[in-house]
């Protein structure tokens, strides 16, 4: 629990992994849904890779598609066009066993801690029901040592004491520590958390946040981590990539962005973000932060941020913008940057 | 003690309920104040009993319900000794409120001209359809929604325009403090901050106070003049947001902070606070925050510190803050 | 959890290490032992499976023998009197009990068996399979339900009281069904079945082990209600002569009471005891399931609060 807080020089090395081996790619993924007779483009060639034991960010508002790409990195839909491949195996279209394989070792974490747990079932027989069912065949005494350990692991402890409380009994930080517990079971690689601590009462998220790093430490789970909250996504990843209009539109080590941001979408983000340091510089231009995201049911053409860019152009409004490679892993989908 | 330039003041307010279980002591003896056209932030976590504080300060919750002691004055006018009458022709007139979730608070079989109608006709006792219909549209030009919103329907309306719309609702009356419980909430950040940055700009305009209560305590260490943290149904600490986002003294203040991890500068290790909040329907003797502190000593367990001045703020605390003074309260 | 403070402090009470854990699955029975109207509706569907069991020995005499004064009204001898027929009225009670419990019971339990079998299902699976149930669920709800009952009742050769426990519940279970389908697309969709279908767990542990037991409330009301109607809808079919009018029950009373014009002639000891009987056991379920109601909605129960004095 030592080698974090990582300083901006070790982040920015671990950012560059080459290493498709355990790695999750998510290769120009398409979604379209048929809502009334209206196709909504949710996600529009969405491009992701996050390396073995590596966390990133995703970070973008509601609408931007986020959680749609984790739904769809979990297989609940299908992609309509692109390619995710996991640990060099393709499972775009996979079924059966490929697909209960892929999904013991990419599993979700969920928002609402309330929700994500089943109110009728105790923490016992939750950890019990996720099981392998190679473990099942343990006595019952062998079983509650696996349980307690895995307690222990996510910092509920005294263990004894949760094994048989109902999940109403629990608060929201512990929901979500049981949630991770119940994860480990199937000794995952990859984490998809969506918004985990957006549910949670302040003072109980950044034990969960170090809970996850502390995770990631000592067995290598890799993250997704969406939020839509900057200084988290600074604080736990060491990359963070930025999505608008089902699209990642820039993406690079958290330091980068957070710093040098080159999108305008992702400046504004950074600006919009509450930051106390900032008192006193001034007022914030207002009129910055109007507009809305795009409506995905009409095709656009083009770049998505046309509408609220300040620095829109002629070229913007006719082809999508090329990416553009701003060195050290920095990826953005800009004109600007030269 | 009416003050022209307090829009708002809380004193000692002490509110409890009953559950099946027992009373609950959601508020004790609290004061807070809020100064003409300031923008004052009631930050705390769930228990904290800050939402049950105003709701019970306006009385929106009453007896039976709950049982308040204590005094609250808005904008001079002592609140619970009101008539039922009287307490009707002030509200929205000389406050108002933005709910939580304040973009479902809207009537969906109601056109939002209607509502702001409805608002008037309750509340102004020389309602008049015409005057009222030009206010409704002063109000949405203040707010800056397209005029053709006024006769649509809510969900004709986009999710920012709702919150919009609402903040319309609130200053149709010319309230003298606006109160917003949790009223960006359920934004994203860009949709929050704009709502913030209009907030700002009327209150300059027009001179309201805000009394703006929510969880997310970086964002009032931003906006805010002062900010109160209220923890276990008790004010921790209170003073002026610069005051306390660098110096902050009271442990829970300072924990708190902590548990929001910076945009920029040096990353450390922060880690949050460890425990759970108190049971409210026991209380704990002694300061609610004694189980998770790190600095307790022997007395915190025993009496509940008073809120003193210390140190240019409000700080309630038997280790961080000395009562080298009486508190004018 | 940061949302708004609503008035039940769930998470203000929570979870200080001396709060003894409370199972979902206890609580509810031991509310139910505190319940003023389960204890009384408990009570006295107790005494009625009791008299029910023991019939026999808490009958008087032979419930089909005509050998006693005819017309006799309530006395020492006969505590509900005798009928037109020179029968013992009291022993009619007790052995009409064993119908109507045995109808109640199974025709109520079959109804929910088939509603569970149709609404899960067609809840859970949605798609095609969710078309034609819920056409056909439609389909028994259109029927009108007592004159079905009594078209197929009169087709059938009665062999015991299993046609009418089946044709009851055949007509009975499109209520349920509907309600338990609207309850399952909800609880469907909730983060912790997602999960458990993403884990690779089968469609019938996803179904009965984690969507089942969120729904017992529901499934459990529907089997009271479904007994009510049970209980009145044989009731009802013996009454009018469909059912075998030479067994004794609370419904036949009622038919050879008409017959035999018992209210014209003053003999009110023949038809209220029956009467009485269906109300009472069809009140004693309905109690029970208005304190299901409030033992599993919180915001019913009553909650005594102590007032302090000002």
């Amino acid at each position: 629990m030592s080698s974090y807080p990582k300083n901006a020089a070790t982040r920015a090395n671990e950012a560059l992994t080459t290493d498709a081996q355990g790695a999750l790619i998510i290769d120009r993924v398409h979604k379209r849904f048929i809502q009334s007779k209206k196709i909504s483009h949710v996600l529009r060639g969405a491009s992701l890779t996050i390396g073995k034991g590596e966390i990133v960010a995703l970070v973008g508002e509601s609408g931007s598609g986020k959680s749609t790409l984790a739904r769809t990195i979990m297989r609940l839909y299908a992609p309509d066009e692109g390619q995710l491949i996991f640990d060099g195996q393709d499972v775009t279209q996979a079924g059966g066993r490929v697909l209960r394989e892929y999904r013991e070792k990419v599993q979700m974490l969920f928002q609402d801690p309330f929700a994500s747990l089943n109110p009728a079932h105790s923490v016992r027989t939750i950890l019990q029901r996720s099981l392998p069912l190679s473990a099942r065949r343990m006595s019952q005494r062998d079983r509650d040592n696996l349980f307690y350990e895995a307690l222990m692991q996510v910092g509920l402890t005294p263990p004894e004491n949760f094994l048989q409380q109902f999940p109403h009994e629990l608060s929201g930080g512990q929901r979500q520590r049981i949630a991770l517990a119940r994860s480990l079971a199937g000794r995952p690689k990859l984490v998809l958390a969506d918004e985990p601590v957006s549910m949670l009462d302040v003072s109980l998220r950044l034990g969960v946040l170090n809970l996850m790093l502390s995770l990631n430490e000592q067995y290598g789970i890799g993250y997704l981590y969406i939020t839509h909250d900057l200084a988290s996504a600074r604080y736990v990843a060491t990359r963070i990539a930025v999505m608008y209009a089902g699209e990642i539109i820039e993406e690079g080590p958290s330091e980068t962005i957070v710093e040098n941001a080159l999108h305008p979408y992702t400046q504004l983000l950074i600006q919009a973000a509450p930051d106390p340091d900032r008192r006193g510089v001034g007022e914030l231009d207002a009129s910055v932060f109007t507009g809305e995201p795009p409506d995905l049911a009409v095709k656009i053409q083009g770049c998505p941020f046309q509408f609220r860019c300040p620095h829109v152009q002629s070229q913007c409004l006719e082809t999508p913008p090329p990416l553009k490679d701003a060195g050290n892993h920095h990826y953005v989908k800009c004109v600007l940057y030269k | 003690m009416p003050n022209e330039q307090i829009a708002f003041s809380a004193e000692h307010v002490s509110v409890s309920y009953p559950t099946s279980r027992g009373w609950v002591q959601a508020v004790r003896d609290v004061n807070l104040e809020v100064k003409k056209g300031e923008l004052v932030g009631l930050a705390g976590e769930s228990g904290s009993g800050k939402s049950t504080l105003v709701l019970a300060a306006t009385r929106v919750l009453k007896a039976p319900a709950v049982e308040v002691t204590g005094q609250v004055h808005v904008a001079s006018q002592e609140i619970f000794t009101l008539s039922d009458k009287k307490l009707r022709e002030i509200r929205w007139n000389t406050f108002s409120f933005v709910t939580q979730s304040a973009m479902n608070a809207l009537n969906p079989v109601m056109r939002i001209r209607a509502q702001m109608h409805d608002a008037m006709r309750a509340h102004d006792p020389k309602y008049n359809k015409i005057t009222a219909d030009k206010r409704c549209e002063e109000v949405f030009r203040i707010v800056e929604v397209p005029m053709t919103r006024l006769d649509a329907y809510p969900h004709q309306l986009s999710g920012g325009q709702k919150q919009r719309a609402v903040i319309a609702l609130a200053l149709l009356l010319k309230p003298e403090l606006i109160i917003m419980d949790e009223p960006t909430t359920a934004l994203d950040v860009v949709a929050q901050r704009e709502i913030i940055a209009l907030i700002r700009r009327l209150q300059r305009e027009l001179g309201f106070a805000v009394l703006l209560i929510t969880h997310d305590l970086s964002l009032l260490l931003e906006v805010a003049d002062s900010v109160v943290v209220m923890y276990g149904g008790r004010v921790m600490e209170s003073g002026a947001s610069d005051i306390l986002f660098h110096d902050a003294k009271h442990p829970y203040s300072k924990a708190l902070i902590q548990s929001f991890p910076p945009l920029h500068g040096p990353m450390t290790r922060q880690e949050g606070i460890p425990g759970t909040p108190p049971d409210m329907l026991n209380p704990p003797t002694g300061c609610p925050f004694a189980d998770r502190c790190q600095h307790t000593i022997a007395v915190c367990r025993e009496s509940m510190p008073p809120l003193l001045h210390y140190d240019r703020r409000l700080i309630a605390c038997h280790v961080q803050g000395t009562p080298a003074k009486e508190a004018r309260i | 959890m940061k949302s708004t403070e609503s008035l039940e402090p769930t998470n203000m009470l929570l979870p200080s290490k001396k709060r003894k854990s409370r199972r979902i699955a206890i609580s509810p029975l031991l509310m139910a032992f505190k319940n003023v109207k389960s204890i009384i509706g408990l009570s006295i569907i107790a005494i009625f499976i009791f008299v029910a069991v023991f019939a026999p020995f808490v009958a008087p005499d032979d419930p089909s023998a005509e050998i006693y004064h005819l017309s006799q009204p309530p006395s020492l001898v006969h505590l509900l009197g005798t009928n037109a027929l020179g029968q013992d009225i009291f022993s009619q009670i007790v052995y009409g009990t064993r119908i109507s419990l045995e109808v109640a019971f199974a025709a109520g339990a079959l109804a929910t068996i088939i509603s569970l079998l149709v609404g899960v299902t067609a809840g859970y699976l949605r798609g095609w399979v969710d078309q034609i149930l819920s056409w056909l669920t439609n389909l028994f709800l259109v029927i009108p339900g007592l004159p079905l009952v009594i078209v197929l009742s009169s087709y059938m050769r009665f062999r015991g009281e299993w046609p009418i426990i089946a044709v009851i519940a055949l007509t009975g279970w499109a209520w349920s069904a509907r309600s338990l389908r609207a309850q399952t697309l909800s609880v469907r969709e909730r983060d912790y079945v997602l999960h458990a279908r993403l884990m690779g767990q089968r469609w019938w542990s996803v179904v009965v082990g984690e969507i089942l037991p969120n729904m017992a409330s529901l499934v459990l009301s529907g089997l009271l209600f479904s007994m009510i109607s049970a209980l009145l809808t044989e009731a009802g079919l013996d009454f009018l002569g469909l059912g075998n009018v030479d067994v004794i029950s609370w419904g036949t009373m009622l038919y050879w009471a008409q017959n035999n014009e018992a209210l014209l002639n003053g003999l009110w000891w023949w038809f209220v005891p029956p009467g009485v009987a269906i109300a009472l056991f069809g009140g004693a379920l309905a109690l029970l399931n208005f304190s299901l109601d409030e033992i599993t909605n919180p915001r019913l129960r009553k909650r005594k609060v102590k007032f302090r004095a000002k």
